[in-house]
């Protein structure tokens, strides 16, 4: 099998509210999925059926992400750690060092997400840009 | 040349003394008040206090379209993020990272950041001292580490020193580009004397750096014996 067509793998990166909200999703409709902190009591937020992968670890250590993680068979990967400059290097990885087809990245900080915005795959979500949209787009409804 | 130091502490004290001697323009940026208080007491310099992975922060700081910025935070992951943003969002030539895990030497630099110098590898060595940072400092890698400008200041103890420099059997594989000598420039042409003091700024292909390195620093009398 080529290495493409072995793509099969959800990797999420940091399992908080978030992480851990999209893990349980794919693992109830029943897709591989491998989820990954740095902390073993975060693993508590997944459902009791979960039935992905965990893993204890430092995902900014390449050999973790590729032995591990089993990266290089991800399809997609959600970084959606709490910092944003572990999401900002983990996207940059993703992109250029294991070409990963569909990167989501959160970003707390809007202004990190020019800085992947040429990366290949990649893109960008910040909560404080969605809020203000929809707040935005709120706004505008009232007014009409 | 504007050259940005970004977080440290001691690293951060060293590099501001070292570029400030030599008269470049500084921009210091620290995330902690403590340590930004204690650079600008000791070393006379402004600091700006913020986390320099923050587009405002680099914003205000001023460092747009900089020459060189040095990130030495202990993280390697708020390095990363700074130089990138250094580079990225305000056109700063250069990017300098400490990093302290040593297999990501070769990341970083894969990644786009220009040079990488390793703590752990530095102290393991203990070479964290004054000549070798500087030296690393000072033979910044071009275009893509293919070749370096090395900078060397003569020393009296040097062979080299008092020598004409077509009778110094200067090396092949390098050029000197220029001799600063009492803040005068002189360009080189064979007849000219290197006196002690006189600083070089050598061309040369990365790969031949350390080979130049130690014929600049090579010893009178051990030099005369070896030759």
């Amino acid at each position: 099998m080529s290495k493409f067509n072995s793509r099969n793998n959800v990797l999420i990166v940091g399992c908080g509210r978030l992480g851990a909200s999209i893990a349980n999703r794919y693992s109830e409709s029943g897709i591989n999925v491998i989820v990954v902190d740095k902390d073993e009591d975060a693993f508590d937020r997944l459902d009791q059926l979960f039935a992905g992968d965990r893993q204890v670890g430092d995902a900014t250590n390449i050999s973790f992400l590729t032995n591990a993680c089993r990266i290089e068979s991800a399809t997609r990967v959600f970084l959606v750690s709490g910092n944003d400059n572990v999401n900002l290097f983990l996207a940059h990885v993703c992109a250029k060092v294991f070409s990963i087809p569909r990167i989501y990245v959160r970003f707390d900080d809007p202004d990190r997400s020019e800085l992947v915005k040429d990366l290949p795959g990649v893109i960008a979500i910040s909560p404080f840009q969605l809020t203000l949209e929809k707040l935005t787009a709120l706004e505008k409804e009232d007014e009409q | 040349m504007k050259v940005v130091v970004a977080e440290g502490t001691s690293q951060a004290a060293y590099v501001i003394d070292s570029f400030r001697e030599h008269g470049h323009e500084l921009v210091v940026i620290n995330s902690s008040h403590e340590t930004a208080q204690d650079l600008a007491t000791t070393h006379h310099v402004p600091v700006y206090v913020g986390r320099p992975w923050r587009r405002f922060a680099l914003e205000e700081a001023g460092v747009k379209g900089a020459d060189l910025f040095i990130a030495l935070s202990p993280s390697d992951m708020d390095n990363f993020a700074s130089c990138l943003m250094a580079k990225n969002l305000f056109s700063v030539k250069k990017v300098i990272c400490l990093v302290d895990n040593p297999a990501k030497v070769d990341l970083f630099k894969k990644l786009g950041i220009d040079s990488v110098i390793c703590s752990t590898y530095l102290l393991a060595n203990s070479i964290l001292s004054e000549a070798t940072l500087r030296k690393m400092i000072k033979s910044l890698a071009m275009e893509d580490e293919s070749f370096a400008m090395v900078e060397s200041t003569v020393s009296a103890e040097d062979r080299i020193a008092n020598m004409k420099i077509m009778d110094m059997n200067f090396p092949s594989y390098a050029s000197i580009a220029a001799i600063v000598r009492n803040h005068q420039m002189i360009v080189p042409n064979g007849s000219v004397i290197l006196y002690p003091e006189d600083k070089l700024y050598v061309v040369a292909a990365s790969e031949n750096e350390e080979k130049l390195m130690a014929f600049l620093k090579e010893e009178k009398d051990h030099g005369e014996a070896t030759r």
